[in-house]
Formats: structure tokens, C-alpha cells, sequence
């Protein structure tokens, strides 16, 4: 006998019991009652409500085993054919974003609203210009999709760098929604964007604290203190970011703060754990902080901590692979070049240094034409394009981008500007799926512009790496 | 112009109090290996502790940099310096700071008078500026460096800035004279940092000038917005060519420049001459602003090869030029080679180049924990030294904006101290409030030295529109120091370029003698050395640039005196 049994009155155990019993009589009138409501399609209705509600949110992982779970059961309902391409939009999957409205519209589902969801996967992609006036018209009758039409075009026109345009958007949705974090997190990114890093960061933690689970916020706010070298309060951002399902892009920043903070086998352990990530995960983990995913991220920062830590014969295998994907990255070889130079293998050293000092030169061309700018009358697309192409090919595809985009901002129908993206692109969508939609389009409007004269004379600073 | 009288005078000042060892060896070309054991000690426990002297001091000078004119001009962005030397010889260093300058109707730049100070007792100083002849207008001034050129036993002095240098030559008898003419150190253009050293090994101080920008009222551009005018980033401006002057030992020096194969076009803000690749000549490393750093060794005639890029020390671990400014040599990792620090602009971490041996460098910022302390700072004023008396080697740097309205770090900044574990990694020492370093400052120029002669580093900080700073260490009860005078009879007679190692129980301290370093600025000349209780120093050895080793066992009786004087 245990001392519990004795420790109830006979009456106390058949109160339990009564509960029990009851609790039990609930379970299974929900069941036959929702049960009841399956053939009618209510279940579907309600499941709906709960999938719109979070991806109005945000909260992406948890919507989609909604979606699984109702498709799974049979659900034909035109509806979560809508959500589904929804979610798809929001995470940036074009073109499965674009059969599932298909489906919606098909299927019988409000052509108007899925009209205008198709109007905001343009405008979201960076693809402003042909949507610019039905972006007003929907501003001016938004519906329920208030916040929706102004994410989208916001994202979109920090996307094609249109800053000014994302910053008036901001301001009236902020008083629409606000308890909404989004606009925050769009308004930093602007900050950060114009290196004002001190209101970006402001703007992030005002959008943490409407939503502490806003994982690009967070995420962008790690990468802001981790840049200005605070990796300790860099950490504690990561490290929440990681519990989100896909955490690979989260997880690799928690590796770079270790590093920072000195615990390089902390690091390291994790870099090669991440190393057994599937790259679709990867993929989604990068895209879901709204991070850049191309090349090697993990191996790139597997050669750069070995490099730093004078591990060269560890570091050299990494570093050489992270250039066979990406030649044109100025930081990696020059830590190749340290490295064989460290190594003893002076002559490979010596070709190394050699094309880092090109690459510097044609930067430093970048550089003053970049000073020019202010001084010159005009929009300068030509002198922007050079400016892209060069620290596309000899520094980094970020600021490369940034400036083709620049040009394209300047003037939408810039050939040479959409080719250099469309190979860039290209390139990129070798290891990223999600890139080639985007290649396409600028491969498209290349052709269709107007030939345009070459960016600037070929010079010898044109593509130095190798 | 070396008067022998003056030079007895000096020796037997030097005399008093001091341990004198003449410790001339027969030469040897190929010193000693120096390679030393890194000690394993424990950080310090204590913060560091300064006491910031107070006007009653009789130290109260100003930096001006013609701000209030408003012509938002990149001159007024470089400040100035401060030079530590004890130019009467009395065994208290003095301070010598150059005043800047404004602008007057045209526009036209006009210098203002240098001042000295003189210190007359411990952390007593009386300004002599007047009396010693030196408080007569010259150019716009920038920087100062100290070196006895015609190695009569006092320290001369070379100031720097927009126009012609000045050379005070110091006469012995408590004036200076202005030498700058008949010494023939005619370089016009606009300098900064300034260094001496004898770089063809004739035993002569040859003078290294880095210059800056092509900048002139021709040639000033409009930046920032109309409501908000603002100095122009050095990138608007292409840098000029620095100079080289050869000196022959009596006095006159010749521009080298062209024969001793220098780079063209640097912004040059900071230099160091020092033998970096241990073959007892002299190299030299230039921080330049912008643009690449460059790396000069020595093939032991005077002619120099550029190794920046190869080196490892020319750029960031990105690859990228940063806006270097001030420099400083330390053995961070106690193996016996000379590292460099550099301090940086704002949003690049401050660099720290270990030497890996054969002229080889590593950027080591993040590996060593450097860059854990952000990226606000635009660091100038550099120093390493052993602040804390715990045997290694800590940094102290000024830091300050440069531009009227910049948008992430303030205009004035918090300098900082950044010890050093004994296990090579650095962490900002926390200061408590309302001390000097936790108060923002328009840092510039600084340099250390033992002030008040209780064997400790002080400081001295020179600032831009703000009365410079005098920070007296308060460590002395908690390290152990030495502090080591050297006179050459066939090296430069100040010792420049000498190497001194100081033999402990627990390994090899080493420290240099080196021209140049920091930020416009001077720091006293003779190595220093803190030590732990646990380190016991058993003997001294100095290598100078002649190839001679002057060796000494050390007793207590040594180390008691806290400072001795080694004649090579």
C-alpha cells in the first residue's frame, strides 16, 4: 500500500472520477462534432481562418502543416489555394506561388483578390514599374489587405532601391497597423541600407518588441550588432532566431559571434554540423530571414576562421572551394593568397597577391567613379552600371548588385545594367533555384531594350580575378 | 654644432641617481636569437588607475585647428601632437606641443607658436616656451618628433604640418634655435606623423616625413549639404609623395627621396621606424589614410623595398585600405618580434599585424579579441607599453571624429586602454565614471613616458579645440619597472634603433627603441619595462644598430633603482 492511496478521501477519488468522466464526454462530443461539420466543409473554413491569420503573421511554419494537413484530408476548397499562394508569395516562391493563385482562380475563388495577389508577387519581386498604378488604386480601397499591399510594395521597392518610395509607404502603414511589427523592420532595413546603422537598430527593436518572434528583425538586428563587433548582444538575438524550424542561417551567425568572442571550437563544431544541412533547408532558413543565400556561406566561413586562426593547412581546402564557386570574392582570396604565402608556397602566393592587387585597382576605379557622382550633372546610368560591374567582378556580387540596381533605378530600360544582373543572377541560381525566375526577367528585359552603347571603354581593370 | 661642454654637462646630469654600465662588446652582426617563451600570467586583476593632473599643475595648453572660421577645411581634421623629451637634461621629461593654427581673411593660413613646458618638479611644470625661443609663429602645425640629429646629448626637435617643417635645433643651454634653413630640411608639402632614424647605418638620425593630401583653398571642395557643411572625406584628395632626408651627422641633411625607393602618392598620418625583420637596420611602416599601408624594408644600405601587400600589413584581413592613422610596435605574444598596431577609422577594427618572422605579418584584430570592442572608434593617438606592470604589453589609444556631423559614432569619443591578457588576447579595461577614459575627448596626439620618475607609464593626451591632458599612472605600488636610458657612442647617440631584452625568469621581455610612432607625436625614447613578482630579471642585453651587444647581469641593486643608463 502506498502512502498516497491514504492519503484521498474516498469522496476525493470520486470527484476525480466524476471529472474524469466528464472530461472525457467533451473529447469525444468535439470529435463527432467536428466530425459532423467535415462533409460540410466548416472544419476547412475554420482551418482557414487559423492559415490566414498566420501568414498575416508571419509565422510561416506553423501555417504550413495546416495546409499539408488539409490537403492531405482531401481539401479542394478554392480558398486555401488563395493562403497557400499566399504563404508561397511572402516566402518568395514565385512561380509555385503563381500556380497555386492559378488553382484559386480556377477553382472558383474571388478573381478580383487573386488578381490583385498577383499584382503584389510583381510588385514584391522588385517588379514596381508595371504595377505602379494598381498599387495606388488598391491603396486607395484596400480592403483586409491593408498591411499586405504595403509589404509587398515596400519589399519590393527596397528591392529595385527605391528607399524614398518604401519610405513614404512606411509612415500611413504604421498608423494603419500599429501594433504591426513589419513597417519597423522596413524601416530599418532603409536605415541600414543608408549605413545609418544607429536608426536601423532603433527600428528593429521597436519591431521585437511588437513581435519577439519576428525572426528577420531579429535576425537583421544580430547582423547589425555583430558588424559593429558586439558579438556578445549579437549572440543573444541569434541564438533566438535558431528556434525557428529551418535555423541554418542563424545558426551560421552564431558561429561567426563565437568566433568574434574566441571560442573557435564552439564554432567550428557547429560550422560542420551545418555542413550536413540539406542546401534546400538552407535555402529556406536564408529566405526566411530575408538573408542573401549564394555560394558557400558555411565553407566560406570555415576557410576564413581557419585562415584567421592560422590554421593553414585546414583553412587552404575550404578557401579553394569557396573560390571554384565563386571567384570574385576579394576577401577569400586574399586569405588564399595569406595562406599559400603562410604555407610556403610562395610562387601560387605571389599569383594570388597579383590578382588581389588588379581586383584593388579596379576597385579603387569603382571607388572614383563613385566620387564623381556628386559632381556630375545627371542621372549617370552608365557610370553607376560600370560601377556595379566592377565590384560585381572584383569585390563582392552584394555591391555589385546594389549598384546595378542603382542604374536600373535611374533608368528601368538600361540594357547592359539587366545583362550583368541576368548573368549574375544566373550564376547564382546554379546553386539557388529561386534565383532563375529573377535571371529570366532581367535576361528578357535586355533583349527588349534598346541596344545601349558599352558602360565604358574595356579596360584592363575589367574582370581581373580570375 | 656638438659642443663638448654641453656634453659633459648632460652625462654627468645623467649620472646622478643612475646606475652607469659601460657594456661596449665587440661587435657581432648576427645578434642572438631573442625568440622568448610566452608567460602564462594570469590578466590583471586591478583596473588601470590614472590620475588626470589638474591645472594647478601649471600645464594648461590648447590645440587650435581654426575651426571657428568655418571653412570646414580636411586641415583642421588632423589636430596635433605631443612630444615627451627632458630637453635640459635635468632627468624630468618635458613636453613639447605644437599649437596648430587659423585662418585669417583671403584665405590665409596662419601657424601658431609651439609651446614647451618645463617640468620643474614632480608633476610641476612651468611653460618656457618664451625663454627657450621657440614661441615665435611657424606653419599650421601638426606634429612633433624628437631626436638628437647632431648627437650632442639633447634632444632636438622636428615639428611638422601645412608648409615648410620647422628643426629646433637645441642649443644645451635650456633654448632652441631655428635650424630649419641652414639644415637644409626643406620639404613643402603638407606633413603630418614624422619619424628619425638612422637608415643607412652611418650613425646619423635620417628624418622620414609622412605627407598627406593635395589639399589647398585651390583645391577645397564643398561637402556635406547645404545645411549641414562638413569637412570632406580624404578620398576627395589624392595623396602626395612622402620624403626621405639623409643626414650627415653635422648637422645638414640631403632629400633622398628619389634614390632610396619610396611608393608615390600616400596619405600618410602615422610612421614608425623599426627593425622589423630582426637584421638590425632599420624598416619603416607607414599608416596611411585611405589608401594602402605601406611597408619599407631595409636592405641595410638605406634602400628600401615596398612589402606592404606581401607582407600581410598593407590592407585589412577584407583586403581593404583602411583610414590608418596612428601606429604603435609591440611583442604582443611575448616571441620576440615586433607587431603592429594600427588604429583605424571608424567602422574598421583597429589592426594588429603579428609578425610571423621573414618579414611575413598576420591580421590578428579578431583572433585576439581587438575587435570585440566595436567599431565606433576613429582611433589616432597610439601607445604599447605595460600599463598595468603585469609584464606584457598593453595599447592605449586616443580616439575622436573627424567630420562636424557624423551619423552613427559621435564626435567625441571615449579613449580607451586595451590590456593584454598574457595569453595574447585584449579586452577594454573598464574605467569607473567621471575619470578621463570614460569622458569623450577630440582625441589626436598622444604619448607615455615616466613623467614623475616612479617608474610607471604616464600619458599624455593632445586634443583638438580641448586643453590637452597629462594622466599620471597611480600602478606603481603594483608592477615592477625598468626603465633603460641608452647613449650611443657609434649608433645615434639616443639609442634609436636599439634593441634591449630584458632576461627574466619566466622569459625575454623585449622593447625597441624606435623612431616615429602613435600620432603626431613623441613618446620618451628609452625602452621601458614592467614585470610581475613572479618574473625575476636576471640580465640585460642591448642590441644596437651598429651590430654591437652591450650584456649585463642584472642585481638587485639594478632593480631597485627602477632606471639605469647603458652606454654602448
Amino acid at each position: 500500500m502506498s502512502s498516497r492511496s491514504s492519503s484521498f478521501a474516498p469522496e476525493q477519488v470520486r470527484g476525480f472520477r466524476r471529472w474524469a468522466f466528464r472530461l472525457r464526454l467533451v473529447v469525444v462530443v468535439c470529435f463527432f462534432g467536428l466530425a459532423s461539420l467535415w462533409p460540410l466543409g466548416t472544419l476547412d473554413w475554420v482551418l482557414c481562418r487559423r492559415i490566414e491569420s498566420l501568414v498575416a503573421a508571419r509565422h510561416y511554419e506553423e501555417a504550413e502543416p495546416l495546409i499539408t494537413w488539409l490537403r492531405w484530408s482531401g481539401s479542394t476548397r478554392a480558398e486555401l489555394s488563395f493562403w497557400e499562394g499566399r504563404l508561397l508569395r511572402k516566402q518568395s516562391r514565385s512561380e509555385e506561388a503563381l500556380k497555386c493563385l492559378e488553382t484559386a482562380r480556377t477553382a472558383g475563388y474571388d478573381k478580383e483578390r487573386v488578381r490583385r495577389e498577383l499584382i503584389l508577387l510583381h510588385a514584391q519581386s522588385g517588379n514596381l514599374s508595371p504595377v505602379r498604378r494598381e498599387f495606388e488604386a488598391m491603396l486607395a480601397s484596400p480592403g483586409p489587405d491593408a498591411s499586405e499591399i504595403c509589404e509587398a510594395f515596400v519589399n519590393g521597392a527596397l528591392i529595385d532601391g527605391q528607399t524614398e518610395l518604401a519610405l513614404a509607404i512606411i509612415p500611413p502603414w504604421q498608423l494603419e497597423l500599429p501594433a504591426d511589427p513589419q513597417p519597423y523592420y522596413a524601416r530599418g532595413r532603409v536605415f541600414e541600407h543608408r549605413f545609418d546603422t544607429a536608426s536601423a537598430e532603433r527600428e528593429y527593436r521597436s519591431a521585437i518588441e511588437r513581435d519577439r518572434s519576428h525572426w528577420p528583425a531579429r535576425f537583421a538586428l544580430g547582423r547589425l550588432l555583430l558588424s559593429q563587433k558586439k558579438a556578445t548582444d549579437a549572440l543573444v538575438q541569434f541564438q533566438a532566431v535558431s528556434r525557428m524550424r529551418d535555423n541554418a542561417a542563424p545558426r551560421l551567425q552564431v558561429a561567426k559571434c563565437l568566433r568574434a568572442l574566441g571560442k573557435a571550437d564552439e564554432a567550428r563544431t557547429i560550422l560542420h554540423g551545418l555542413l550536413k544541412y540539406p542546401a534546400e533547408a538552407t535555402a529556406k532558413s536564408f529566405k526566411r530571414v530575408d538573408e542573401p543565400y549564394w555560394g558557400l556561406p558555411v565553407e566560406l566561413e570555415l576557410g576564413l576562421m581557419e585562415s584567421s586562426l592560422q590554421n593553414w593547412t585546414e583553412a587552404l581546402p575550404w578557401l579553394e572551394r569557396v573560390l571554384e564557386e565563386d571567384p570574385n570574392q576579394l576577401e577569400v582570396r586574399y586569405a588564399l593568397a595569406g595562406t599559400l604565402r603562410s604555407l610556403g608556397r610562395l610562387d601560387e602566393a605571389q599569383r594570388e597577391f597579383a590578382a588581389v592587387q588588379r581586383a584593388r585597382t579596379a576597385i579603387a576605379e569603382a571607388d572614383r567613379l563613385v566620387d564623381e557622382l556628386d559632381r556630375k550633372p545627371g542621372p549617370c546610368v552608365a557610370e553607376r552600371c560600370r560601377i556595379g560591374e566592377l565590384f560585381l567582378k572584383n569585390e563582392s556580387r552584394l555591391r555589385g548588385e546594389f549598384w546595378l540596381r542603382d542604374a536600373l533605378n535611374h533608368d528601368p530600360n538600361y540594357a547592359p545594367a539587366h545583362r550583368l544582373l541576368a548573368e549574375h543572377y544566373q550564376q547564382l541560381a546554379k546553386r539557388n533555384p529561386a534565383y532563375a525566375d529573377v535571371a529570366e526577367r532581367h535576361r528578357r528585359a535586355a533583349a527588349d531594350s534598346v541596344p545601349q552603347p558599352s558602360t565604358a571603354p574595356p579596360s584592363d581593370t575589367e574582370r581581373v580575378l580570375p | 654644432m656638438t659642443n663638448p661642454s654641453k656634453i659633459a654637462k648632460s652625462t654627468a646630469s645623467l649620472l646622478a641617481g643612475m646606475m652607469v654600465v659601460c657594456g661596449c662588446l665587440p661587435a657581432s652582426n648576427t645578434p642572438n636569437s631573442t625568440r622568448s617563451q610566452p608567460s602564462n600570467k594570469q590578466a590583471a586583476a586591478v583596473a588601470p588607475e590614472f590620475k588626470e593632473v589638474g591645472t594647478e599643475s601649471g600645464f594648461t595648453f590648447t590645440y587650435h585647428n581654426g575651426k571657428e572660421a568655418q571653412h570646414n577645411a580636411i586641415l583642421e581634421s588632423l589636430g596635433g601632437g605631443v612630444g615627451i623629451l627632458d630637453y635640459d637634461r635635468d632627468g624630468r621629461p618635458d613636453l613639447f606641443l605644437p599649437s596648430g593654427g587659423k585662418f585669417e581673411a583671403g584665405p590665409t593660413i596662419v601657424g601658431l607658436a609651439s609651446a614647451l613646458f618645463r617640468q620643474v618638479d614632480e608633476g610641476r611644470f612651468v611653460e618656457q616656451s618664451i625663454s627657450a625661443g621657440v614661441a615665435t609663429p611657424k606653419q599650421y602645425s601638426h606634429g612633433v618628433a624628437i631626436g638628437d640629429f647632431d648627437n650632442d646629448g639633447f634632444p632636438d626637435v622636428l615639428v611638422t604640418g601645412y608648409g615648410t617643417p620647422t628643426v629646433w635645433h637645441n642649443c644645451g643651454d635650456g633654448s632652441f634655435q631655428d635650424v630649419t634653413s641652414p639644415s637644409g630640411m626643406i620639404d613643402r608639402a603638407w606633413s603630418s606623423s614624422a619619424g628619425w632614424g638612422d637608415v643607412n647605418g652611418d650613425g646619423a638620425l635620417d628624418v622620414y616625413f609622412a605627407h598627406y593630401a593635395d589639399w589647398s583653398f585651390e583645391n577645397h571642395p564643398r561637402c556635406g549639404t547645404a545645411a549641414q557643411p562638413d569637412v570632406c572625406p580624404p578620398r576627395r584628395f589624392q595623396g602626395l609623395d612622402h620624403a626621405l632626408f639623409l643626414a650627415d651627422g653635422a648637422g645638414s641633411f640631403a632629400d633622398a627621396t628619389a634614390k632610396v625607393g619610396l611608393k608615390p602618392k600616400g596619405k600618410g598620418l602615422g610612421v614608425v621606424l623599426v627593425d622589423l625583420d630582426d637584421d638590425t637596420d632599420l624598416d619603416i611602416y607607414v599608416a596611411n589614410d585611405t589608401d594602402d599601408n605601406w611597408l619599407y624594408i631595409n636592405d641595410g644600405t638605406g634602400h628600401f623595398d615596398e612589402s606592404g601587400m606581401l607582407s600581410g600589413t598593407a590592407v585589412d584581413d577584407k583586403a581593404q585600405p583602411n583610414g590608418s592613422m596612428g601606429v604603435g610596435v609591440i611583442d604582443y605574444n611575448a616571441d620576440g618580434r615586433v607587431d603592429l598596431c594600427v588604429a583605424n577609422y571608424e567602422d574598421e577594427a583597429f589592426a594588429l599585424y603579428q609578425n610571423n618572422s621573414g618579414g611575413l605579418f598576420s591580421h590578428v584584430s579578431s583572433k585576439t579579441g581587438i575587435e570585440a570592442i566595436g567599431r565606433l572608434q576613429v582611433g589616432f593617438g597610439t601607445v604599447t607599453g605595460d600599463i598595468d606592470g603585469d609584464g606584457d604589453e598593453d595599447i592605449v589609444v586616443s580616439n575622436g571624429h573627424v567630420i562636424h556631423h557624423p551619423i552613427n559614432a559621435p564626435l567625441r569619443q571615449e579613449p580607451l586602454i586595451l590590456l593584454n591578457d598574457g595569453r595574447s588576447r585584449f579586452e577594454r579595461a573598464t574605467i569607473p565614471p567621471d575619470q578621463y577614459f570614460s569622458r569623450p575627448h577630440m582625441g589626436r596626439g598622444l604619448a607615455h613616458g615616466d613623467l614623475d620618475g616612479d617608474g610607471d607609464l604616464d600619458l599624455v593626451f593632445a586634443h583638438s579645440n580641448e586643453p590637452s591632458a597629462i594622466l599620471m599612472n597611480q600602478r606603481e605600488a603594483h608592477g615592477r619597472w625598468l626603465v633603460v636610458d641608452l647613449v650611443g657612442t657609434v649608433s645615434p647617440r639616443d639609442g634609436t634603433g636599439a634593441k634591449v631584452v630584458l632576461e627574466t625568469s619566466q622569459g625575454k621581455l623585449i622593447r625597441h627603441a624606435f623612431g616615429g610612432g602613435s600620432y603626431l607625436s613623441a613618446s620618451a625614447r628609452s625602452p621601458h619595462f614592467g614585470y610581475s613578482p613572479e618574473m625575476i630579471p636576471r640580465g640585460l642585453k642591448v642590441y644596437w644598430p651598429s651590430g654591437r651587444v652591450s650584456d649585463l647581469t642584472l642585481t638587485a641593486a639594478h632593480l631597485s633603482r627602477k632606471r639605469m643608463l647603458i652606454v654602448e
